[in-house]
């Protein structure tokens, strides 16, 4: 008695709760297949409860036979619409089912439902029993409990096989239970007169109900939520200017939650291969590990650019595993490229263990929406870090340059547009003698005039050709070499001045030519007594010495002027050297004439032709005359002796604004290449081929080249052994007046 | 008459060698070894020309010059080893050498300068021209005298002549190398600083103030210009 009432309360709440829940999610998502499937069901407990209730109901308060009647049709029309509704949605919840089967599933309740229908129509009786104590007993035909049990053990059947497919044990639980009550209630008719049938089922009932609204409603709901959290947890991590195996490990922790993987691996993308750089609940030495594009599923997936997922690592992927034991250990995996502007930075992985749950749609949603975020984040830490290891590369360089620069002896300044010191190093402080900090002052209230260049428009003509301006200063007893050059060409910056301490160069070059004016001295003398004698004897003896004695005195005398020359040479370069030229206008054309018509003697006793082309006019050249007359005729002279009788040298000039190029060019011996380059240097003489007692001192082209120099000119040569020799000589134009 | 040289050179051998020339050419020659003893050579054979040599120990050859030059004005010739730069030759010309010679030299091309400073200082003022006075400056071309602001001033031969070629030219620009050419000989025609050092020594003893001189200027580069003056 007290059960059957409880039977019908519960009969009655459950009716309420499963027409609510339909209700709800009806409203949720009426486009869903699953829930239509699954509100069919519930619409057949609904029936199926409402039969039962009616029927009991009637029953005990011994209601007429046609209310019993009916409520015993609709529980009939409910249970076998309820079977086999919840067989249809548990293949399609599994994926078990084709497009046919759905449509033979719903033609096969049709079918049923209609049988039904038309019996509750033709009110052909249907046989019960009720108790003395008003409780209902009814039983089935023994087909239709076939037709159910075939029905519920498929279902049980189907959703045990493939339980790792349905989210949430209580779906799974209740659908089971359903199953299971109704088996009870079909195989044990006191069960079914006890209602525990329709009590557990409907408790089964309520359980999916509930899974469901949990599954579609509550969880995406929390879902969002985590997503959202997600979203600005990769946000912060961009923010926040993480280093880059940070935001690699924030990504994969976040994956690896929103996924509830059991663990996620981020590989980024180098040239042509991926390679492992952050793992969540993986082995750590992993990390390194590299697959070429196209292979392993990370690769295959950043080479479609298309993400992927794999419910049995072991069954469904052939292809080269992606990390060590994948096939033993990974049950399903989902992976997902990260891009940016159109470019794979990396690749996603996340993986199930062998008895995890799989990935579905919602799960590749969610980390197409990481995706970008990641591949963001990655971007910008690695920005971030090329960043960071650029300025420290340049604060490294700056540094060193610092030190270099603060330990070199040589004082350094370097001043901006506007004329203020950007730099002094403690050599530089210590020569200004500056007891604050110069750095910020305008130099000309912080270094003496006599520290400036004294020529500014020579200085600012060099500046502007590019070059390095140099010039001599004296401060604190020392002699300073000054470099002054552009900070940053083209556009300048400022200025920079490098300060070399000459001093003691100086001084070696002042006793250098103390020495050689003192040994000139000393020489000359002795070989101006020596030559003055021989003189005498050649007088007296003239008529009275033999041959061999002539032979022996010219000899000795040319031995002397042969060591005069020598001593000349040496005076002649250590005053180019040491001073400057005392500058006039020089007429090139008279000096060359001269030149010219003073070797031509030598020239014509060698049996040489010796030319001169002056082509036009030539403009004057700024110099000392006396030097420029000595240079060409060295040059000159020298075509003249390295060229064989017979020979021809040639004198050529020609002038433009910029200055005049004279070019010396002989049919002579030649210069070797290896003499080439040395030809200019002291005492250097080179091996001409065929060419015997040419005396020399060795001195005269380093003496044209010194006097070519202190004018500020050029000089080069081309030769070849044999063929001849060309000097080419360039001496700037003097400028006006 | 002969004319008598005096060789003061602390090298005997230099000295006696050049000595030996000199006297084959048919000069009077006197020796001297060093610079006191060629001063006293110098007061006691009253020599037409003298040659010196310029390092000596105790007195150089540029302090006997300078000696020479505040009693007489006897052409000197230095004769040096020494000479390296320009600043050394014009170093000897300011102590009032009238040449300056660098050893060795042959003997042949020394007596040739011997000669040719002979004649500059035996020129006699041949010239018809009474010469030039503008009150502060006046020089008399016959006698050979100058006078600057009423007071007779000294002037080497070499200084004479070189004021009268510019008297001459006054107005014109005499190029350095005509200079040259007319006052100390073609063969000097390069030796371009003879003039500078001679127009300074001029300036310090005719202008009124040789640092902005107003008879002697100069062309730059060129060479050197006389004007004449209507009031100082």
């Amino acid at each position: 008695m007290t059960a059957n009432i409880i039977v019908l309360l519960l009969n009655g709440l459950t009716l309420a709760l499963a027409l609510g829940l339909l209700f709800l999610i009806l409203w949720q998502d009426p486009n869903s297949e699953t829930n239509r499937y699954f509100s069919l069901f519930l619409l057949m407990v609904v029936i199926w409860s409402s039969g039962s209730l009616l029927a009991r109901s009637a029953a005990y308060v011994g209601a007429g036979q046609g209310a019993t009647q009916t409520g015993l049709r609709l529980l009939d029309v409910g249970f076998a619409g309820a079977s086999i509704s919840l067989y249809v949605y548990s293949a399609v919840l599994t994926g078990f089912q084709g497009r046919m089967f759905r449509l033979l599933s719903l033609a096969g309740l049709v079918v049923v439902l209609s049988y039904q229908v038309l019996l509750l129509v033709s009110k052909s009786p249907r046989p019960y029993d009720v108790t003395s104590q008003g409780v209902l007993q009814y039983g089935f035909g023994t087909p239709v409990v076939i037709l159910y049990l075939v029905f519920l053990l498929s279902t049980s059947w189907l959703v045990w096989r493939n339980r790792q497919k349905i989210r949430g044990r209580t779906l799974l639980l209740g659908i089971l239970l359903f199953c299971g009550g109704l088996i009870a209630g079909l195989l044990s008719p006191r069960l079914r007169m006890l209602g525990v049938a329709e009590d557990v089922s409907a408790v089964a009932a309520l359980m999916m109900s509930y899974a469901v609204v949990r599954q579609q409603i509550m969880v995406p709901l929390l879902g969002k939520a985590r997503q959202l959290e997600a979203v600005r947890d990769v946000g912060l991590a961009i923010t926040s200017r993480l280093r880059l195996d940070e935001t690699l490990s924030t990504i994969a922790a976040q994956a690896a939650g929103l996924l509830g993987a059991d663990g996620v691996a981020i590989f980024l993308k180098c040239d042509t291969y991926l390679e492992l750089a952050a793992v969540h609940s993986l082995p750590p030495q992993y990390m390194g590990i590299r697959i070429p594009m196209g292979e392993g599923v990370v690769g295959t997936v950043a080479l479609e650019r298309r993400g992927r997922r794999v419910d049995n690592y072991r069954r469904d992927w052939a292809g080269r595993p992606d990390l060590p034991l994948a096939r033993e250990t990974f049950g399903a995996v989902i992976s997902v490229p990260l891009m940016f502007a159109d470019e794979v930075v990396g690749v996603l992985l996340g993986i199930q263990g062998r008895q995890g749950q799989l990935f579905d749609r919602e799960d590749m949603h969610l980390l197409e929406l990481l995706g970008p975020q990641a591949a963001v984040a990655i971007t910008n830490s690695r920005l971030f870090e090329a960043e960071r290891d650029l300025s420290t590369d340049l604060e490294v360089a700056k540094n060193q340059l610092e030190t270099v620069l603060t330990s070199t002896e040589n004082p350094v300044v370097a001043i901006d547009r506007e004329m203020r010191i950007i730099f002094a190093n403690p050599a530089a402080v210590y020569l200004l003698e500056a007891d604050i900090n110069p750095v910020g002052w305008r130099i000309i209230d912080f270094v003496p005039g006599s520290y400036l260049p004294p020529d500014r428009r020579r200085a600012f003509r060099d500046l502007r050709q590019q070059r390095v301006h140099v010039y001599e200063i004296e401060a604190q007893g020392k002699t300073y070499l000054c470099h002054l050059a552009e900070l940053s060409k083209p556009r300048t910056e400022g200025w920079v001045v490098v300060l070399n301490d000459v001093t003691q160069l100086k001084e070696l070059d002042r006793l250098k030519s103390q020495m050689v004016q003192m040994t000139s001295h000393d020489l000359k003398n002795p070989l101006q007594a020596a030559m003055s004698y021989i003189e005498l004897l050649q007088d007296d003896g003239r008529d009275t010495f033999t041959p061999d004695m002539s032979y022996y005195i010219d000899n000795v005398w040319t031995q002397l002027t042969r060591m005069y020359r020598i001593i000349s040479g040496i005076l002649d370069l250590e005053r180019v050297q040491s001073g400057t030229p005392a500058f006039e206008n020089c007429a090139l054309d008279d000096i060359l004439q001269r030149v010219v018509s003073e070797a031509s003697d030598q020239a014509q006793s060698k049996g040489l032709q010796l030319e001169l082309a002056i082509a036009g006019e030539l403009p004057l050249v700024a110099g000392d005359m006396q030097q420029l007359m000595q240079a060409l005729a060295n040059l000159v002279e020298n075509a003249v002796k390295f060229t064989p009788a017979g020979g021809r040298v040639v004198v050529e000039a020609r002038g433009d604004e910029q200055g005049v190029m004279v070019d010396v060019v002989d049919t002579g011996v030649g210069i070797r290449v290896e003499d080439q380059s040395k030809i200019f240097e002291r005492f250097y003489r080179g091996q001409q081929q065929g060419v015997v007692h040419v005396g020399g001192s060795g001195l005269g082209l380093s003496l044209v080249r010194a006097i070519v120099n202190s004018h500020k000119g050029e000089i080069g040569l081309e030769s070849e052994p044999g063929k001849g020799t060309a000097f080419h000589v360039w001496l700037p134009a003097a400028r006006g007046r | 008459m002969t004319t008598k040289v005096l060789i003061v050179d602390d090298e005997l051998a230099i000295r006696d060698s050049l000595g030996r020339k000199l006297r084959r050419e048919g000069f009077a020659v006197t020796l001297a070894g060093s610079g006191l003893e060629g001063l006293r050579a110098f007061h006691t054979e009253r020599p037409d020309l003298v040659i010196l040599d310029i390092v000596m120990p105790e007195m150089d050859g540029l302090t006997v010059c300078q000696r020479i030059r505040e009693v007489a004005e006897t052409p000197v010739m230095m004769l040096s080893a020494q000479a390296v730069t320009e600043e050394d030759i014009i170093e000897g010309l300011n102590a009032g050498a009238d040449e300056y010679l660098v050893k060795p030299i042959r003997l042949n091309e020394f007596v040739a300068r011997i000669q040719a400073l002979l004649r500059r200082a035996q020129m006699s003022g041949s010239e018809t021209e009474t010469g030039y006075n503008d009150g502060y400056l006046s020089i008399d071309l016959q006698r050979r005298h100058v006078y600057v602001d009423g007071q007779k001033i000294h002037l080497t031969p070499t200084e004479f002549k070189l004021l009268v070629v510019l008297l001459e030219n006054a107005g014109r620009v005499v190029p350095q190398r005509d200079l040259l050419e007319q006052v100390w000989g073609p063969e000097y025609i390069d030796d371009v600083y003879y003039p500078r050092v001679y127009i300074s020594q001029l300036r310090r003893k005719i202008e009124p103030d040789a640092a902005n001189p107003i008879y002697i200027l100069t062309e730059h580069r060129v060479g050197y210009r006389f004007e004449k003056q209507n009031n100082v």
